[in-house]
């Protein structure tokens, strides 16, 4: 599942993910993100930090909180590495900077969906 | 000031910048450097600046201070008496790029850093990496088209070609309980995109040594700062623009990117890959060919497909 405000970066992690795995939902904010997590319980999400509504980090611990074995990749921009710090006490297992790149990410995502 | 021996000099001419001076005063000067510092050389008067006392090489002076049309110079601040005095040195454009670039391998050769290599890869922060002591070296090649920087660790060398840089920035991440500022490397090999992060006393010569090489590449332009990388340029860039550059770095290839960019066709992106290589900001690799059959073609076909 993409979490993402941007459509553009929503459309290039599909591009980057979708050869090798199902995008089976896409929110644009935090609080759709943890109804369509209610919903579809995927297998993984990628969440962007910084939405409007809800940010990432509060989204994340939301469905943390009622799924503990959520598997959430944060993803963030350059110069929010403290953001992500935030994230990863919030419960995201993994975290991604933009720009990134296709492999490392497909890498990423392999290795958490592997645990 | 420590050793003696001559590394290069030049003769030209300096100004120490006074924020209230009514006229520049520019003197005729010999600026010597050696391993253990500066000497500005004026007949008989000769006064050292040792190289630990410098604290930046990059500061850029006002036309009004400068005084004359000087356009080459280098601008070196110093510490003296717990004073921060700031000296021009103009000369030959020549000699002064090797005069800065000797200053620099002084000041960032042989010294002590902690790395954290790699921090991330392809922009996946990477766990588990820890922060270690290395030994920053210099490594110059003829006409410097592979020049390096070698970090030497314990669990071995990191090697970052300097054309393999893509941008340098400061950070100030919490380390250890401590908010500390360190230096982003981000450099690039054949299969993929790193970030080092090197911590040390040197960091403001590391990020000057890593823009003035960038800026003499074009990554960045001739007047960005030299605490992160240069934005000037990124205005003239469209959002779509924008956005084509991002999805080619992650890797959708140049052909892809019609596929999933909203409501436009081929030939409006091909008109974007035109603007971004008169930018300079992507290559052309090879012109593709659009083909149609002909009925010649046709025929064979519909032939072929009959047996």
């Amino acid at each position: 599942m993409l979490v993402d405000d941007s459509k553009f970066m929503r459309a290039l992690l599909k591009k980057v993910l979708a050869a090798s795995h199902n995008i089976v939902g896409e929110a644009e904010n935090g609080v759709e993100a943890i109804e369509m997590y209610d919903q579809l319980t995927p297998d993984l999400v990628m969440m962007d930090i910084v939405m409007p509504h809800m940010d990432g980090i509060l989204a994340t611990s939301n469905i943390t909180n009622k799924h503990p074995d959520a598997k959430i990749i944060m993803c963030t921009s350059v110069g929010q590495d403290e953001k992500v710090k935030a994230a990863i006490k919030a419960g995201a297992r993994g975290y991604i900077t933009k720009p990134f790149q296709g492999p490392s990410v497909i890498k990423e995502v392999e290795s958490l969906l592997g645990q | 000031m420590g050793e003696e021996k001559i590394v290069t000099w030049l003769d030209g001419k300096i100004l120490f910048i006074e924020t209230y001076a009514t006229q520049a005063n520019w003197m005729p000067c010999k600026v010597v450097l050696t391993y253990g510092g500066i000497w500005l050389m004026q007949g008989n008067n000769k006064k050292g600046v040792p190289l630990a006392a410098i604290s930046s090489l990059g500061r850029e002076i006002s036309k009004k201070q400068l005084g004359t049309s000087v356009s080459d110079y280098i601008a070196i601040t110093y510490v003296s008496e717990n004073k921060e005095i700031t000296v021009a040195i103009a000369g030959q454009s020549a000699q002064l790029k090797k005069l800065k670039k000797y200053i620099m391998f002084l000041r960032l050769n042989k010294k002590p850093v902690y790395i954290l290599h790699p921090a991330k890869v392809g922009g996946v922060i990477k766990d588990g990496v820890q922060w270690v002591q290395g030994l920053l070296n210099i490594a110059w090649t003829p006409g410097g088209a592979a020049d390096k920087l070698i970090i030497q660790r314990k669990a071995g060398n990191v090697e970052i070609r300097m054309n393999n840089i893509e941008m340098v920035q400061t950070e100030s991440p919490n380390i250890g309980g401590k908010v500390k500022q360190i230096v982003n490397i981000k450099h690039s090999d054949s299969e993929n995109t790193y970030n080092t992060f090197i911590l040390s006393g040197i960091q403001n010569s590391l990020i000057e040594y890593i823009n003035d090489h960038l800026r003499e590449q074009g990554v960045i332009s001739s007047h960005a700062s030299d605490s992160a990388t240069d934005s000037s340029s990124d205005a003239a860039i469209a959002e779509t623009e924008e956005e084509i550059l991002v999805a080619l770095y992650s890797g959708v290839s140049a052909l892809e990117v019609p596929t999933f960019m909203e409501e436009m066709d081929v030939d409006q992106i091909e008109l974007i890959y035109d603007k971004l290589i008169s930018y300079g900001l992507v290559e052309l690799v090879r012109l593709r060919k659009d083909v149609k059959l002909t009925p010649k073609g046709r025929n064979i076909v519909n032939k072929k497909m009959q047996i």
